[in-house]
C-alpha cells in the first residue's frame, strides 16, 4: 500500500506563521509537493517586533539559515532573557534567563541551597548565579561554550527581530524552493459534504485554489478552522484578562540590550524589545480595567525616543482553538489560539505546530488519528504555557490597582495551583515531557515574584552552612567573572554586520 | 516540631538493601538515622526472584550513587552482562524475538529506522529489525562490548548493556554499603506495627524490642508488612498467580541475555550469571495444576510464591512509603524491579519531607510513581495481550480490555507506526517498536517523509549500518573473555 505524501498543500495567510510554515515544509518536503501560499497585502500582519526563545535557533538551523545573514536582514539583536519589572511588587526587577542557576552541591539542586541560605540570613540574589543574567545586566553577549566544563556552557540564547522582515526573509527562502505565492483575499471555501474536507478556496479574483492539505495561518479569525469548520474556542480570559494591545516603535535612546523587558503597568504590562535600528514598544491591557485612549497615552508617555510609526491597535481573546486540526485543515499561529507575548512564545508555538505537522504529515491515506495526536500534544503545550503566564499575574503582592487586585485573588487552574503548592511546600518544581518551560524558568518567576517555600530542603542541610555559604560566594564570583569576559553586545552586533 | 530524623526500612534482601544503601549514603548521618529491619515472607521484597536477578541499562548509574563501580559489583556478585531480553513461544511455539539494549537501526534525518524498514518490507525485502541492533547481533554471537560515545558516527554509541547478579551476594553487598554509610541493622524481625493518627509510630520486633521511626519504607514485598492502602488488581491482564523458583549450576559461559519462554499457562524466566542460572516459572493455577507445573519446571524447587499483579492506590500513605513489590507487582519480563526501587528512592529524596506527614509531597510522589509504574505495566501487558497461543489462559487474556494509554499507543502505531510517548516512560521509542514488531502489529501507513528519500541512498544507509555492526561485533571479545577481564579488574580494585 502506498504512503505517498499529499500532493498539494495550501497555506492560507502569510505573516510569520504562514511563511515559517511554507519555509519549513518546502525545506523538508522539497519539490515533490506543491506548496501554495495565499496572502493579501490588504490584510495587515500582527508582527510588531518579536522576541523569541532559544528553540528558534534550531528552526533556523534546520533550514540551513546563516545566522549573520539572517540577523542583518531582520535587524536582529541577541537575547539572553526577559527582565520583569514591578510584577511581584512595585520597584522589583528580575530576569528570566535562558540558562540554569548555579550548580548542584553534594547532589542537591543549587536553588535548594540558595533558599536555605536565604532563610538563614543575607545571601546574594539568585541572579548572581546565572551567567546570562549577569551578562544581560552588563549589556554583554557572547556565544555559549560547547565545553560542558565551562561556565559559559550554562546558557542559551535567542533573538529579538523585526517579524515582518523575518517573514520577508522566509518568503524569499520559500520561493527559492518552489513555494508559489498568490496575492489576494480568500472569499469562500468549498467543503466536500461526504468527508468534511476542504476541497478548495476561492479567491476574490475568482480563482479556485484546490488542495489536499490546508494550513490555516489566517490569524485570529481562523478563516478555515473556525469560519468554515467551526472548531470552537476555549476562552482563558478568566485567568488572563488582557484583551487588547497597542504598539508603537520608537527611536532607541541607548545601544540595544541583549534582553527584552516586560514592565507591569496599571492594567497590564508593557513590552520593550530592542532591535538594531529601533525599539519595539507595546502595552498589553485589559479593556475591562482601562480604556484605549488611556492605554495609548500611558504607552506614549513611556517612550524613550521619538515614535517612528503610527500606533497599531490589536484586539484578542486569550484561549485555544478547541481542535487545531480538523479534517484536512491544520491551524498554525493565531488561528490556533492566542497567548499574550509575555514570555515570547508566539513564534515558538508556531514552530512546535510545524514540527508536529511534519511528524504527523498525512500521506495519500488520511486517518483522523493524526489530528487526534496533534491535538493531544498541542493541548499539553498550550495549557502549560498558559499556566506559566498565569503565574506572572497571580504571584503578586500588588493590590494598588483594581486590575492587580483582580489577578492577585482570582481562582487558578488546578494544574497551576498544585504546582505552586508543591513549590511552597518544599521548593520542588514539577517537570514534564511535553512542555516548553523547564525548571529554571519556573524558578526564576516563582523566586523573582517572592513565592518562597515554607520548608528548606532537608537534604541541603547535609552541607554545613558555612561551607555552603563559602561555596556559593565563590560561585557568584565565578559567574560574575564569566559574564565580564563576554564582549559588549553592541560590539558583537557591529562585528556581525561586518561579516554578513 | 514533628520533624523527620529517623528512617526505618522494613524488608529483606535486595529491595531493603538497595533502599537502605541509597538512603544511608545520601542522607547526612549527623541528622538522620537509617535502620534496616527484616520482616515478611518475601526474601527480596521484589516478588518472585530466584537465585539470580537481571537489571536494565542504567543500573551502573544506580550503583555509582552508592559509591560502587560496576566491575567491582560484577566481581563480588558472580555477575554477568546482558545485551537484551530474548523471548520464545509467545506467538506460537516457533516464535522468538529479542529486545536489544541500546537503540535499533539509525534514522535518516527525522525519518525513524522502523519507517525505513516498513518501506523496504513493502518493496519485498525481508528486514529483521534486530539485525540492525548491535546489541542483538553481539548477544547472539556470544560477544560483548560496551557503549562508546567517543566517536560521533560510531555504531558503538547505539550499544548499551544490563547486568545479572547472584541475588544473595548482591543483597549482602548492598547491606554492607548501608552499614558502611552508617545504617543500623536491627537483628530481630518485625512482628507488629503500632500506629497513631499520623501513621506508623513504631515496630515491635521478635523478642519484644521496639523500633521507633519518623518515616517508614515498606520494602517487605508480598504480602506487605506495613502498607494498608488498597490494591488495584491487574490479574485480568496478568493471570499468573503462582511462581516456582529454582536454580541450576552451569559451568558453561553464561548467555549474554535473559530469556522469557511462554508456556501453556504462563511463562518461564531464565537469568544466567557466572556459574549458574536462576529460573522462575510463573503460571496460572486456574489453568493448570501445581503438580503439572512442578513437573514441567524440572528443577529442584527452592521456593514457591503467590503472585498478584497490581499496584497500590497510594504508594506514600501518611509516613509510610511502599517500594518494590509492596508498591507494585509487574512480572519481571524486562528486569525493571531493582531500578524501580532505585527510582522510588531517588524520587523520595527529591521530595524528602521535613515533617512526618506532608500530604502535598505524598500526592506529588504518588502522581509520578503512578506514571512510571503504569507505563512499565503497559509494556509488560502487551506481551500477554498480543500473544497468540491456543491455550485457554491465552485466549482469555486476549479478550481483556485495554487501558486508555495502551489503546492510544496501539492505535497510533497501527495507523502510521508512530510511538506516542507519555510522561515518565521507562521504555523508549525503539523498545516499543521492537515489541510491536515482535507481536506482529503492523502499521497501515508509514511516515510519508520516508518515501521522499531516494531508493539508492536509502539502501546504502541500511547496508552501511549492517556492515558497521558486523564489523564492530567482529572485533568484540566473547562475553566470557569480557567477564574475565572485568573480574580481574574488579577483584584488584
Amino acid at each position: 500500500m502506498s504512503s505517498r505524501i499529499v500532493k498539494r498543500i495550501v497555506v492560507v495567510g502569510g505573516g510569520t506563521a504562514g511563511w515559517m510554515t511554507a519555509a519549513a515544509l518546502s525545506a523538508k518536503l522539497g519539490r515533490s509537493v506543491s506548496i501554495r501560499l495565499i496572502e493579501s497585502d490588504a490584510i495587515g500582519t500582527v508582527g510588531v517586533g518579536e522576541a523569541t526563545i532559544p528553540h528558534i535557533r534550531h528552526f533556523n538551523a534546520t533550514l540551513g539559515i546563516d545566522e549573520a545573514d539572517f540577523m542583518t536582514r531582520t535587524n536582529a539583536t541577541f537575547k539572553l532573557g526577559i527582565e520583569f519589572r514591578n510584577w511581584g511588587r512595585k520597584g522589583d526587577s528580575y530576569i528570566h534567563p535562558f540558562g540554569a542557576y548555579g550548580s548542584p552541591i553534594n547532589g542537591v539542586a543549587f536553588h535548594q541551597h540558595w533558599l536555605r541560605l536565604k532563610q538563614a540570613g543575607p545571601v546574594a540574589p539568585i541572579e548572581a548565579f546565572s551567567v546570562p543574567i549577569q551578562a544581560a545586566r552588563l549589556d554583554r553577549f557572547g556565544y555559549p561554550d560547547p565545553d560542558p566544563a565551562s561556565l559559559l556552557s550554562t546558557f542559551s540564547y535567542a533573538y529579538q527581530f523585526d517579524a515582518a522582515l523575518y517573514a520577508r526573509y522566509l518568503r524569499e527562502f520559500s520561493e527559492a524552493r518552489g513555494v508559489v505565492r498568490s496575492e489576494g483575499r480568500v472569499i469562500d471555501t468549498a467543503i466536500d459534504s461526504a468527508s468534511g474536507f476542504v476541497r478548495s478556496v476561492r479567491m476574490e479574483n475568482g480563482e479556485e485554489v484546490a488542495g489536499d492539505l490546508f494550513v490555516d495561518c489566517s490569524g485570529f479569525r481562523g478563516l478555515l478552522i473556525e469560519q468554515a469548520l467551526g472548531s470552537g474556542y476555549d476562552e482563558w480570559t478568566r485567568w488572563l484578562p488582557c484583551d487588547r494591545a497597542v504598539a508603537v516603535p520608537c527611536a532607541a535612546a541607548a545601544p540595544p540590550s541583549p534582553y527584552t523587558r516586560a514592565t507591569a503597568l496599571e492594567a497590564g504590562w508593557a513590552w520593550r524589545i530592542p532591535l538594531q535600528h529601533r525599539v519595539g514598544n507595546g502595552y498589553v491591557y485589559a479593556s475591562a480595567f482601562m480604556d484605549d485612549d488611556a492605554a495609548l497615552a500611558a504607552l506614549l508617555a513611556r517612550l524613550e525616543g521619538e515614535p517612528i510609526a503610527a500606533p497599531n491597535r490589536l484586539r484578542f481573546v486569550t484561549g485555544r482553538r478547541r481542535r487545531q486540526w480538523v479534517g484536512n485543515v491544520v491551524a498554525i499561529g493565531l488561528s490556533a489560539g492566542f497567548l499574550e507575548p509575555l514570555e515570547s512564545t508566539s513564534i515558538h508555538l508556531i514552530q512546535l505546530a510545524i514540527g508536529r505537522l511534519l511528524d504527523l504529515m498525512p500521506g495519500s491515506e488520511w486517518d483522523p488519528l493524526d489530528a487526534a495526536e496533534f491535538d493531544r500534544l498541542m493541548t499539553l503545550e498550550y495549557e502549560r504555557v498558559r499556566d506559566f503566564l498565569i503565574l506572572h499575574y497571580c504571584a503578586t503582592e500588588r493590590d494598588d490597582t483594581p486590575f492587580w487586585n483582580h489577578v492577585r485573588t482570582m481562582e487558578l487552574p488546578d494544574s497551576l495551583a498544585t504546582r505552586i503548592t508543591l513549590f511552597r511546600e518544599r521548593g520542588a518544581v514539577r517537570t514534564y515531557r511535553d512542555g516548553t518551560f523547564m525548571e529554571p524558568s519556573w524558578l526564576s518567576v516563582l523566586i523573582g515574584q517572592h513565592v518562597l517555600p515554607h520548608n528548606v530542603d532537608p537534604l541541603a542541610l547535609g552541607v554545613d552552612a558555612d561551607a555552603a555559604s563559602a561555596t556559593v560566594s565563590q560561585m557568584a564570583m565565578e559567574y560574575r567573572r564569566a559574564a565580564e569576559s563576554m564582549p559588549v553586545h553592541a560590539d558583537m552586533l557591529a562585528a556581525m554586520r561586518g561579516t554578513a | 516540631m514533628n520533624g523527620v530524623q529517623s528512617v526505618v526500612v522494613v524488608g529483606n534482601g535486595l529491595a531493603a538493601g538497595l533502599a537502605g544503601a541509597m538512603l544511608a549514603t545520601r542522607l547526612d548521618s549527623a541528622r538522620y538515622s537509617v535502620t534496616l529491619v527484616g520482616g515478611g515472607r518475601d526474601p527480596h521484597g521484589l516478588g518472585p526472584v530466584g537465585a539470580t536477578i537481571a537489571t536494565r541499562p542504567g543500573f551502573d548509574e544506580v550503583l555509582a550513587t552508592i559509591g560502587l563501580g560496576e566491575d567491582a559489583v560484577l566481581a563480588a556478585a558472580d555477575g554477568a552482562f546482558t545485551l537484551g531480553a530474548a523471548f520464545s513461544g509467545w506467538r506460537g511455539a516457533a516464535h522468538g524475538w529479542m529486545l536489544p539494549h541500546g537503540s535499533v537501526g539509525a534514522p535518516i534525518g527525522s525519518v525513524a529506522f522502523h519507517q525505513i524498514a516498513h518501506r523496504l518490507r513493502a518493496e519485498g525485502y525481508d528486514v529483521r529489525l534486530a539485525d540492525y541492533a548491535i546489541a542483538a547481533v553481539a548477544a547472539q554471537s556470544g560477544r560483548f562490548g560496551r557503549r562508546d560515545d567517543g566517536d560521533r558516527g560510531s555504531v558503538l554509541r547505539s550499544l548499551d548493556h544490563g547486568m545479572t547478579f547472584d541475588t544473595q551476594l548482591l543483597a549482602t553487598l548492598l547491606q554492607q554499603v548501608a552499614v558502611g554509610a552508617g545504617a543500623r541493622i536491627e537483628p530481630c524481625e518485625v512482628v507488629d506495627v503500632t500506629r497513631d493518627d499520623a501513621g506508623i509510630r513504631s515496630l515491635t520486633v521478635a523478642g519484644g524490642g521496639s523500633v521507633a521511626g519518623d518515616l517508614f519504607i515498606d520494602a517487605s514485598g508480598t504480602p506487605a508488612m506495613l502498607s494498608r492502602s488498597a490494591w488495584q488488581d491487574w490479574r485480568h491482564w496478568f493471570p499468573c498467580d503462582r511462581a516456582l523458583i529454582g536454580s541450576v549450576a552451569d559451568p558453561e559461559p553464561p548467555l549474554g541475555f535473559t530469556h522469557g519462554g511462554a508456556t501453556a499457562n504462563g511463562w518461564r524466566s531464565s537469568v544466567a550469571i557466572d556459574g549458574s542460572r536462576g529460573d522462575v516459572l510463573f503460571y496460572s493455577s486456574a489453568h493448570g495444576s501445581s503438580q503439572a507445573a512442578e513437573h514441567a519446571f524440572g528443577l529442584d524447587i527452592d521456593g514457591e510464591m503467590h503472585v498478584a499483579a497490581g499496584r497500590r492506590e497510594c504508594f506514600w500513605d501518611a509516613n509510610c512509603i511502599a517500594v518494590g513489590a509492596a508498591a507494585a507487582a509487574v512480572e519481571p519480563l524486562h528486569a525493571t524491579e531493582l531500578q524501580r526501587v532505585a527510582s522510588a528512592i531517588e524520587r523520595l529524596l527529591t521530595l524528602f519531607p521535613t515533617h512526618r506527614v506532608q500530604p502535598v509531597l505524598a500526592a506529588e510522589y504518588d502522581r509520578r510513581t503512578t506514571d512510571e509504574v503504569e507505563r512499565v505495566r503497559d509494556f509488560a501487558l502487551l506481551h500477554y495481550r498480543l500473544a497468540d497461543r491456543p491455550e485457554p489462559m491465552w485466549r482469555d487474556v486476549a479478550q481483556s480490555s485495554l487501558p486508555d494509554t495502551v489503546a492510544w499507543k496501539l492505535d497510533q502505531f497501527c495507523s502510521r507506526g508512530r510511538i506516542a510517548l507519555f510522561e515518565d516512560e521507562t521504555f523508549g521509542q525503539d523498545d516499543w517498536v521492537m515489541l510491536m514488531d515482535a507481536m506482529a502489529v503492523q502499521a497501515r501507513r508509514r511516515d510519508p517523509l520516508c518515501d521522499l528519500i531516494p531508493s539508492d541512498p536509502l539502501k546504502r544507509h541500511v547496508a552501511g549500518l549492517r556492515q558497521a555492526i558486523v564489523t564492530a561485533v567482529r572485533s568484540m571479545p566473547t562475553h566470557q573473555a569480557a567477564l574475565r577481564a572485568v573480574k580481574s579488574q574488579g577483584n584488584a580494585a
